[in-house]
């Protein structure tokens, strides 16, 4: 073997040239797809290159990971004030709340959020910034230890290592509706569902009966609340909790399905960490279905309303429940 | 350091660049550098404990060399006694505390125990401590040579590919390798990369992924019964093996890219048709070490038979407390005893069934049923070794069958699908892990006479290379990041 510099040999050097070529070769696709997810970027989670403007990213990355993207906003500007839920808290639009009380909310409300991702988030924005008042949107049909979903750990993985966005199914799920938003300009909407309100009004209706099918006792959730309401405790932070209004119709469906022992253990979960907001019982308000987008959601007046007796305590359609420790 | 980590994504490449382009002669000093970096990135301090058993070790195996009679064995004494008193004390005080002040409570006799200690578990211990054994024992067994350049030896102990989960090297193999100069080759480097990506395969496309639904139930074993905790057990057996044969894996292939050829520890072990061959399949470096050291200097087979049993189940029953400081441990290693002894008895009629088989069918059908007979009875141990305490582990025993009469009845039900045998995790999580299972399964049936590199290598370039797409795609794509990451054995 003849010798050449740095001590290794020729014939050494040559196979060093080969691999180092092939090693190139192949992991040039996996460098350009990394390079493909850096420029679409499609939670702007590295804020490298602007290249999908935010009208088109925003409303995939809220449908496909809100998680993802709410909390990574959130990571650059803190707030004090904090709304946690599912896609009942999602809407209230934090300008009117701050018009009606002063305070500047951040909305971590996501679309189908589980009671777990409500949790998890509230550790995850404790570690960033301690709170000041935090409202939880909790309804029956989630306080159920089936509904385990769980998307805020994407998040908390990719926060802890970056590298995983590149690998995030997520993430190429969005990049894929991002090219398809940007050039086939093809809208990345639900689709409308071919019947008539009445018609989806039944058919909702049929689907959140489903959950008192699916239905675990919340003994996690339970620990895991009681856990945030001692930390607030214990830390000075103001822990609510809001009950959304539902239709009547759907009121309904937790006494058909016999539901009214969970119902009640709700309620007394709740005060038992905080005070709660309940508007979900039957009033003027729950009994018009034109309040109501849907049985279980509410329309933007009527999310007024709510903001209007929450924020400033002139309370009509909701009831509140003070913390009774237990 | 983990080997699945970004960090070692760039230590490897840094050292293995530096190790072949370094003179021969400082080849070693910068590998024992890289592994104190590789294993002070856990908890810099615990480097101290193992500098303690270096240099005691070294010490030891050169005056066992130079003495004679007696004082040979009291040189062993003194270097096993440090050795295992440094275990007892990282590994075992609190463990014997905890089962004194039990005791104590139990009989009530109201006796103060000393104050338990709060002390971490130095990663990785029990292995280095059984490598560095290895060495004084092989040197007063007069098998190998001491040796006297401190580094060399230093080396042997810390060599970073297997220095927190093994495999568990023997001087005579490893030394002299250490001694030897190592060249570039691309075949051998490309071998090495190939183990590599297959192990890390193992740990983060099937191990971490089974790990979210073993975790589920077994942190919570008294929510789940019958189908749940079959199906986690299961899942744990498949976890285990790729966790661990996954890091083997990459300990092989990284110190194979450098030119060092390790001891292979695992040899498709669920194809085992009995318990006995299992252990030869299983863990390879540790059951030879028990296998040399502890049940052969018991007398091995070569006593009466009632000795024999007790040696076998002895050496099980320690080899249990080597992998963990909790009593499931030593059940665990106890019913492996227990397994052992019984096949013994019940070796006459399977071999008398297999005297019987006469066509191929017959034969193949004797195996099966064989090899998921001792799958089974490895599950079985494995409750104990996954239980998070012995209570939890009688309780999977008691509730291991409930509801399976009902089984046909309640699959119908999505509810029950989802909570008693998705265990509450994604259609998506649960099918890529059975298909995940299915594949390694695969690979290994394909593996009968012949390793899988070499199957792998006698394929044409395009097929190599899309195997090696597919396979990075899938640990990529497909591996579960937001899952568990730590390997199983850096607890022991």
């Amino acid at each position: 073997m003849n010798h050449s510099n740095l001590f290794i040999f020729n014939s050494e050097k040559r196979d060093v040239v080969k691999l180092t070529v092939r090693l190139a070769w192949f992991g040039l696709p996996f460098l350009l797809a990394a390079l493909f997810i850096l420029i679409i970027d499609p939670f702007d989670f590295f804020e490298a290159a602007g290249v999908i403007p935010d009208e088109i990213k925003r409303p995939i990355a809220m449908q496909l990971n809100p998680p993802l993207w709410k909390l990574n906003r959130f990571e650059k500007d803190p707030k004090e004030f904090i709304l946690l839920g599912d896609s009942r808290m999602a809407p209230l639009e934090t300008e009117v709340i701050k018009e009606v009380s002063g305070e500047d909310y951040a909305n971590l409300g996501y679309g189908g959020a589980s009671v777990r991702e409500i949790i998890e988030t509230f550790w995850i924005i404790v570690k960033k910034t301690p709170p000041k008042k935090v409202f939880i949107g909790v309804n029956l049909e989630k306080y159920n230890d089936y509904e385990v979903t769980n998307r805020v750990s994407s998040y908390a993985a990719i926060h802890e290592n970056p590298a995983i966005y590149f690998v995030d199914h997520g993430v190429w799920e969005a990049a894929y509706y991002n090219i398809r938003g940007y050039w086939g300009k093809a809208k990345f909407t639900l689709g409308t569902p071919n019947m008539t309100r009445e018609e989806f009004w039944q058919e909702d209706l049929k689907t959140w009966g489903l959950y008192y099918k699916k239905y675990a006792e919340p003994k996690k959730y339970r620990q895991d609340l009681l856990e945030i309401s001692k930390y607030c405790r214990k830390n000075g932070i103001e822990l609510k909790f809001i009950i959304f209004p539902a239709h009547i119709d759907a009121q309904k469906l937790i006494t058909d399905a016999g539901f009214q022992t969970q119902n009640e253990a709700l309620h007394r979960d709740l005060t038992a960490c905080g005070d709660v907001y309940d508007f979900n019982w039957a009033n003027d308000l729950t009994e018009n279905e034109n309040n109501f987008l849907d049985p279980v959601h509410v329309n933007q007046e009527t999310r007024r309303v709510i903001i209007t007796e929450v924020w400033k305590n002139d309370l009509k359609y909701g009831k509140l429940l003070f913390y009774a420790p237990q | 350091m983990l080997f699945n980590s970004i960090h070692f994504l760039i230590f490897f490449p840094i050292v293995t660049a530096v190790y072949f382009l370094l003179p021969h002669r400082f080849r070693w000093a910068w590998l024992l550098g890289a592994s104190c970096y590789f294993y002070m990135v856990f908890k810099p301090v615990y480097v101290l404990i193992l500098a303690f058993t270096i240099l005691i070790d070294y010490v030891a195996g050169i005056w066992i060399e130079k003495s004679e009679g007696e004082k040979r064995k009291w040189f062993l004494v003194a270097s096993i006694f440090a050795n295992i008193g440094v275990l007892a004390f990282f590994k075992y005080y609190n463990f014997l505390d905890e089962s004194l002040q039990n005791l104590v409570d139990t009989l009530g006799l109201g006796i103060p125990t000393p104050p338990l200690l709060k002390i971490l578990l130095p990663i990785g211990l029990s292995f280095h401590t059984f490598q560095s054994l290895s060495y004084t024992i092989e040197v007063y067994r007069r098998k190998t040579p001491a040796e006297h350049h401190l580094g060399i030896f230093a080396l042997y102990v810390m060599f970073y590919p297997q220095l927190v989960a093994g495999p568990i090297e023997r001087p005579q193999n490893v030394i002299h390798q250490f001694k030897e100069r190592h060249y570039f080759e691309y075949e051998r480097v490309k071998l090495g990369l190939q183990l590599m990506m297959w192990g890390m395969f193992k740990k983060v496309v099937i191990a971490d992924r089974l790990a979210s639904f073993v975790n589920v139930a077994y942190n919570d074993v008294h929510s789940y019964t019958g189908i749940s905790l079959i199906l986690a057990t299961v899942f744990f057996a498949f976890q285990i093996y790729c966790d661990f044969s996954g890091y083997s894996d990459i300990a092989l292939g990284s110190a194979q890219v450098m030119g060092f050829r390790l001891m292979l520890n695992f040899d498709r072990p669920y194809f085992a048709k009995s318990i006995s061959e299992f252990w030869k399949r299983w863990h390879i470096s540790l059951s030879t070490w028990f296998r040399d050291y502890l049940y052969i200097s018991l007398g091995g087979s070569r006593v009466s038979r009632p000795r024999w049993y007790f040696n076998l189940f002895f050496t099980f029953l320690i080899s249990g407390l080597w992998h963990g400081a909790n009593w499931t441990y030593v059940i665990w290693g106890a019913l492996n005893g227990f397994y052992l002894i019984a096949e013994m008895q019940w070796q006459g009629v399977v071999e008398n069934f297999k005297s019987r088989a006469e066509t191929g069918f017959q034969r193949f059908a004797l195996n099966l049923v064989l090899v998921l007979f001792t799958f089974s009875l490895t599950c079985f141990a494995w409750i104990f070794f996954r239980a998070n305490t012995v209570g939890d582990a009688f309780y999977v025993v008691r509730h291991l069958f409930d509801g399976l009469t009902t089984l046909p009845a309640d699959v119908f039900s999505m509810p029950f699908v989802k909570l008693r045998i998705m265990l509450g995790k994604d259609k998506w999580d649960f099918i890529l892990a059975w298909a995940g299972i299915a594949f390694l399964l695969f690979t290994h049936y394909l593996q009968r006479g012949t390793s899988g590199r070499t199957i792998l290598n006698r394929q044409k370039i395009a097929v190599r290379w899309a195997f090696y797409f597919a396979l990075v795609s899938a640990i990529l794509f497909g591996g579960a990041f937001n899952e568990s990451q730590q390997f199983i054995y850096f607890q022991f």
